[in-house]
């Protein structure tokens, strides 16, 4: 299983600031961009190549509903988004949070095993896009090393939004 | 988890960290800004050149973690040495002396690619490297 690499230095998510959305309504689908192209002279090219994750459907784990999104099972309570691993809930995004505060993520090492990610909230702002208001959440990476692995399949985004920016 | 810690695994994962080129539902369709910058691409676009490649590397760098300082072993073909972040931008670009010796003190502990160059400026390979405190 492919791990894919999160440098957690800026954290930006979005999601509706004005109503409690869905985080991943079925047929979502991002386009994540992944890889530099190195041998592209004199300049790297940036857009090497990419992977698509979507949203394919609803599940249902231990009385909890969830969400099929790449190959994960993702669950939302409230401005909270899970996903199973370990016969567990790890909360990988959480867009309830304030400036200010500190919180824990639950993010996968390549060897499989979850780490606790804590960040700090710099900034909670807006976006419009699509003519809907979009909660922006910018956060920094507190943790003792910047080696994080987001788990394959999931976006790195609530949304909208880039977390690498 | 510690630096030191960190398996070799992480050297030969993905190639960077992923970023956002577009997201799309019943509702919203969106390019990032990031992706924007680039102009006005399909999501899915890929270079022409796309090219994987699959020759072995003809040089090698250590010690890997490094605290600073990364010695370089290759033969002649290589006369030049680019240090990338994991954004793809080049933070130092070097001819090789007969040290063959890259300082990276200067820059943050993190994760960084190192590419080498022949004479015709073709790169002969990149590989990742861990900066440590």
């Amino acid at each position: 299983m492919k791990k894919i690499l999160l440098p957690a230095c800026l954290l930006l998510c979005c999601c509706s600031i004005f109503s409690q959305q869905e985080w991943a309504p079925i047929g979502a689908r991002w386009v994540q961009n992944i890889g530099i192209d190195f041998d592209s002279i004199p300049v790297p090219n940036p857009l090497l190549d990419y992977y698509v994750v979507e949203c394919t459907g609803d599940s249902m784990v231990n009385g909890l509903n969830f969400r099929k999104v790449g190959d994960y099972l993702m669950h939302q309570n409230g401005g909270k988004i899970y996903y199973w691993y370990g016969d567990s809930l790890n909360l990988v995004y959480d867009f309830e949070v304030e400036v200010g505060d500190t919180v824990n993520l639950n993010l996968l090492s390549c060897l499989g095993v979850v780490v606790t990610v804590p960040v700090k909230v710099d900034s909670v702002g807006a976006i419009v896009v699509s003519g809907q208001t979009l909660k922006r959440i910018v956060t920094t990476s507190i943790g003792p090393a910047p080696y994080w692995f987001y788990p394959d399949g999931i976006p790195t985004l609530k949304k909208l939004g880039d977390l690498t920016a | 988890m510690i630096i030191e810690d960190l398996p070799p695994c992480i050297l030969i994962n993905s190639y960077t960290s992923p970023w956002l080129r577009c997201y799309t539902d019943s509702e919203i369709d969106y390019k990032s800004p990031r992706f924007l910058s680039f102009g006005d691409l399909d999501c899915d676009y890929q270079p022409p050149t796309h090219i994987q490649e699959t020759n072995a590397l003809t040089w090698s760098a250590g010690p890997n973690p490094t605290s600073g300082v990364i010695s370089v072993q290759t033969n002649e073909t290589v006369v030049e040495m680019r240090l990338f972040n994991l954004t793809g931008q080049c933070l130092l670009s070097t001819t090789l002396s007969q040290e063959k010796r890259i300082d990276m003190s200067t820059f943050p502990s993190g994760l960084y690619w190192l590419q080498a160059l022949d004479k015709q400026r073709r790169s002969l390979g990149v590989i990742k490297v861990i900066l440590t405190p």
